[in-house]
């Protein structure tokens, strides 16, 4: 594999998406090409930082007025008899 | 027996058969889930809002029609993706076009053969917690991506949803999933390095 086959194949190679043998022939190219060690460095890094993300939390008034709809539309689907 | 907790099918099935109280029950197990999802596909606060109550409207409407070929989480995902998704497409929203896209994301490579030695940050004393600012730059890399990358990049990096998952929730193959994948991570990656590559000068 060269440099370019080596950088399509770096997301599964950080999900461990690959055969055993495919990822030892990464492992083998990332020990010796410097830039596509620092890609798949950072690659990995930037999935992580994204991972830590806290989540959107939902403020309370909204959860409120999702359940006020909730409400609204399925006492009307009921009714409805759809 | 009564105390054990019912599945998501089994709630339907109820509901479908007229106690339609147990609506509240289904919802309250994804709506947290369902707003973060619309807050990063749609990028604001009154945008997910919209999103949450359409998708949920959407759900209940249609709820005599779930099959239970998928789960019932897989099939939300998909409304909900799919609402999120009309309205940003709607909107026009200014993202980057397709080219531009792509031209950035294989820059990394160009600059990598030519010689240009990259900038490794990924061990840079970036804080544990992310800051503001931080998060704010996260957040507007996402969605300046074309929607289909970002919606691929959403439910598999920061949902978590399996690639199997993704590809059932986007009607895509497991192999289109993978590839949009990986260009959406490599666009991160090369607009989070000007930012975490000044953090550790600054050290």
């Amino acid at each position: 594999m060269n440099c370019r086959e080596i950088f399509e194949a770096l997301s599964e190679f950080i999900d461990e998406d690959l055969s055993t043998s495919t990822c030892n022939e990464i492992q083998r190219h990332l020990d010796h090409c410097q830039n596509c060690r620092i890609v798949v460095n950072t690659l990995r890094k930037t999935v992580t930082l994204y991972h830590s993300l806290p989540p959107k939390v939902m403020p309370g008034e909204v959860r409120t007025r999702l359940h006020r709809v909730i409400s609204i539309e399925s006492s009307r689907d009921h009714d409805g008899g759809s | 027996m009564g105390k054990t907790v019912p599945t998501d099918n089994q709630l339907i099935e109820r509901i479908n058969a007229g106690e339609t109280g147990l609506l509240e029950e289904l919802i309250s197990r994804y709506e947290d889930r369902v707003y973060n999802l619309a807050y990063r596909m749609v990028g604001s606060r009154e945008d997910a809002e919209d999103v949450l109550q359409d998708t949920f409207i959407n759900v209940i409407r249609a709820l005599d029609r779930f099959q239970g070929r998928s789960s019932f989480s897989t099939w939300l995902y998909r409304i909900a993706a799919n609402t999120a998704l009309t309205r940003l497409r709607k909107q026009g929203r200014k993202v980057k076009g397709e080219d531009e896209f792509l031209d950035n994301v294989y820059a990394v490579q160009q600059a990598a053969r030519s010689g240009e030695k990259l900038s490794d940050w990924s061990n840079n004393p970036v804080r544990e917690l992310l800051d503001d600012e931080a998060m704010q730059i996260m957040n507007q890399a996402i969605e300046e991506m074309p929607e289909i990358y970002r919606a691929v990049f959403v439910l598999r990096d920061i949902e978590e949803l399996s690639t199997a998952e993704v590809a059932d929730v986007l009607d895509l193959s497991k192999a289109a999933v993978k590839s949009r994948l990986h260009r959406a991570r490599v666009y991160l990656r090369n607009e989070l390095s000007g930012y975490f590559s000044e953090e550790g000068v600054a050290q």
